[in-house]
């Protein structure tokens, strides 16, 4: 910018801007010339963009929320390693019955084996085991589920955790089912 | 560019720049997106949160909502135009 466009500037601070001659200038410079290359037209192209974008964004969620609710699962038995060596009061995590369907399987300390899915049903954190309070935890928005029936204690999850069905068959601790529960309570 | 006080600038015709109505409906468009991109975000959250629930009985009508967002969004975009810009072409001399 030349001395006589600084000078002829009707806004002081603009014109102190950019000379930038405060330390706190230097240290973090700022090209105001940059500023003016989106237009208002450009931002309002970016702006409409943006809203397509959320309502493709919303109407796919929606649809493979929709879709996948209402996919039919087939399961099959499958062990579940290391479950037959855990202590009572221990946690383990698992897949059941792909890879991508984390899970967690608990043995309480009444020695009984609990498994339920380990996405908390709030917005997917993985949950677990406090066996000092003898619950499930959701560390991201302090969701509480029961050990015993992975019902809901307290927080913001709006449902129970999947239930994964298991049984101890020859000594190995199975995976038979996963069921999806709403919030019928 | 001539600077004028803000004294002499009063809604009187003469006193007023040609621009100047142009220039508030064109803020207006950008803040009338804008507003509509933020309740998108809150509707685009709404479904994330109805759809890890299992409340499918809500996505429709989020679906709905935010296509009705988009819908205005464009009405905004394409026809909301400011008189003097949408009417004047190229080559006519300014009022």
């Amino acid at each position: 910018m030349a001395a006589s466009e600084i000078n002829n500037c009707p806004i002081s601070d603009e014109r102190d801007v950019r000379r930038a001659t405060d330390s706190h200038q230097a240290e973090f410079p700022y090209n105001r010339d940059a500023e003016s290359e989106v237009t208002r037209r450009e931002f309002c192209n970016f702006l409409v963009l943006a809203s397509g974008t959320f309502f493709v964004g919303t109407v796919g969620f929606s649809a493979v929320s929709a879709v996948d609710a209402k996919k039919e699962r087939m399961f099959t038995p499958a062990a579940i390693e290391g479950a037959e060596n855990m202590a009572p009061g221990s946690a383990l995590n698992f897949a059941y019955p792909t890879p991508k369907d984390t899970a967690i399987l608990i043995r309480t300390s009444s020695g009984e084996y609990k498994a339920y899915g380990q996405k908390c049903t709030h917005l997917s954190c993985p949950v677990y085991y406090s066996k000092e309070h003898k619950r499930l935890e959701c560390p991201c928005h302090e969701g509480g589920f029961s050990e015993a029936t992975g019902e809901v204690l307290f927080g913001p999850p709006p449902r129970p955790l999947d239930k994964i069905d298991v049984e101890l068959r020859g000594g190995k601790v199975m995976a038979l089912n996963r069921e999806v529960r709403g919030n019928e309570t | 560019m001539r600077l004028r006080s803000a004294k002499s600038v009063g809604f009187s015709e003469p006193n007023r720049p040609p621009s100047r109505g142009r220039r508030s409906v064109a803020q207006a468009r950008l803040a009338l997106l804008v507003m509509i991109n933020i309740a998108q975000m809150w509707v685009l959250a709404a479904a994330v949160e109805a759809g890890l629930a299992h409340e499918l009985e809500h996505l429709v009508p989020l679906s709905i909502a935010s296509g009705l967002c988009f819908v205005i969004s464009l009405t905004i975009f394409f026809w909301w135009k400011p008189v003097g810009l949408a009417k004047r072409k190229i080559n006519e001399p300014k009022s």
